[in-house]
């Protein structure tokens, strides 16, 4: 059973706390075995620290997106192979990705997102955040996966050429 | 070596340093991401994204190469002819990917899969459909089929030696549900076979059978779809009706017969005239039924257990041809 209201404090990989109710990190696979590990009596109030491995700006990220989501059902459906589908991503989540676009390092706002997601363990997030990065991705030319991806070519001409004689298998 | 051309040359050492540092950099961030998420993107990006992805950079052509993931609906390998180079050349298609000009020797096949190893090596498939009559060899089967999963393993035969090459194949793939869709009409020695290797899809779009044959056929097969139904009476319509409707296993049957005969079920079901959405007449229900302006009605009914799907009818057309599909479950065949 989780109770609600209590809370539990986050220590942050650069030194923060932040304090949050169990209903948020009840999302969260890494925290909630963190507190059952701690064999606490739920009622304590508050609960001992429990240290992320995640910096303060990205933990105010993920408690951001957790607060939107406290109500989802858990555990978190399991994905079969057969679901592909990148377009089904909710409107606020859409809002929120978007919203880092305004920053000039948004591709790497995101990666901290899926690298805290993957770290506390939270499905939902790293669902969304695979979703947002498949369809920045799908369709676009070689350049402007590039630009998205944040890469250099590093391919000879011989390589490139090489590859794109391996791809004319399916260009005709 | 003069000093102008060892400085140019030292600069350009520096520089190609500098790009590594910087791809280094770049790359090193989405490629370190948890293998889980990595995984989880592979597997939503199409066959032509993969293309696209692997000429971004060494590392995602790496990432494309290595992956193994990634899931399609439905993958086919057929022949066809090609204009250019005037021969009968195999084609496969993967989801969005249409793998042509491959060559059906045992050699041009491998050259084929070395290349196609760096692009989607270890993905699975819902269901791969082989058109065995057109491989030269079951070995070409076998040494693709070993880069993918299968659920459903569908192998189309439409000639009695190519039954037998598909009798031997499908025992080498225990894991995957196995269909085999039939798409010649068999003689009484080749049905005896038929009758022992399970369910059997047959696709008989060619050809014209009796009521008899499509009762005697549906008794182990799943699926039959024929061009014309011929000799349909009233009564032999209703007898496939009651098979269909009394299966516990899945059974569909599609074919085209005379307007009459599909004006004497519906008057048998107590339609007298065209029926509306919503009509009902004892055990038999009007689920939809859409009236065209140049007169053709598409109905589908729910009798007993059976879906019935009726379209490109006309009444008082007698000789006009209508088709039909009947079976216990939703038809998966589109009616012609």
């Amino acid at each position: 059973r989780i109770y609600p209201l209590m809370r539990v404090t986050l220590t942050t990989s650069d030194g923060a706390s932040v304090t949050v109710s169990r209903q948020l990190t009840k999302h969260s696979g890494f925290i909630e075995k963190a507190i059952t590990d701690m064999a606490v009596d739920d009622n304590a109030v508050p609960l001992s620290a429990v240290a992320v491995d995640v910096d303060d700006a990205t933990l105010k990220l993920v408690i951001e997106w957790l607060t939107e989501h406290r109500d989802d059902a858990l555990p978190y459906p399991e994905k079969t192979d057969e679901e592909r589908r990148a377009d089904d991503i909710p409107a606020w989540d859409q809002a929120f990705v978007q919203k880092w676009d305004t920053k000039e390092d948004q591709q790497q706002t995101l990666y901290a997102v899926i690298t805290a997601a993957d770290k506390l363990d939270i499905k939902g997030l790293l669902d969304m955040t695979c979703k947002t990065l498949a369809n920045k991705i799908n369709g676009k030319t070689v350049e402007e996966m590039r630009e998205i991806l944040q890469l250099e070519c590093d391919f000879t001409e011989e390589e490139l050429a090489e590859i794109r004689k391996e791809n004319a298998w399916c260009e005709n | 070596m003069s000093i102008s051309s060892l400085s140019e040359k030292v600069m350009n050492v520096m520089n190609f340093s500098n790009d590594r540092k910087q791809h280094a950099s770049s790359t090193t961030c989405l490629l370190s991401l948890p293998d889980v998420f990595l995984h989880e993107l592979m597997k939503t990006v199409e066959i032509k994204d993969r293309l696209r992805l692997r000429l971004t950079s060494r590392a995602f052509e790496k990432l494309v190469a290595d992956s193994k993931t990634g899931y399609f609906e439905h993958g086919r390998l057929f022949d066809y002819f090609e204009n250019r180079s005037n021969k009968r050349k195999l084609a496969l298609d993967i989801g969005d990917g249409h793998f042509t000009g491959i060559e059906s020797t045992e050699e041009g096949f491998e050259q084929f899969l070395n290349d196609f190893n760096r692009i989607c090596c270890g993905i699975s498939l819902g269901t791969f459909e082989v058109h065995l009559d057109d491989i030269s060899s079951p070995n070409l089967v076998r040494k693709l089929t070993h880069k993918f999963n299968i659920d459903r393993l569908m192998i189309r035969v439409g000639a009695l030696s190519t039954l037998e090459r598909a009798r031997q194949l499908f025992p080498e793939y225990p894991r995957c549900k196995h269909e085999l869709v039939v798409t010649f009409l068999p003689n009484s020695e080749t049905l005896l076979i038929l009758r022992k290797m399970g369910e059997i899809h047959f696709d008989l779009l060619s050809y014209a059978i009796t009521t008899e044959e499509l009762i005697d056929f549906l008794s182990f097969s799943s699926i039959v779809q024929v061009r014309y139904l011929e000799s349909v009476t009233l009564n032999k319509l209703k007898t496939v009706i009651e098979i269909i409707s009394a299966d516990t296993r899945p059974r569909e049957a599609s074919f085209c017969v005379k307007c009459m005969s599909a004006e004497s079920l519906l008057a048998d079901f107590g339609f007298a005239r065209a029926p509306n959405t919503g009509d009902v007449n004892g055990e038999c229900e009007v689920i939809n039924c859409t009236k065209w302006s140049d007169g053709y009605i598409g109905l589908e009914l729910r009798f007993k257990n059976c879906h019935i799907h009726i379209r490109g009818f006309i009444w008082s057309e007698g000789d006009w041809i209508a088709s039909i599909a009947i079976a216990n479950h939703y038809p998966t065949l589109v009616t012609r």
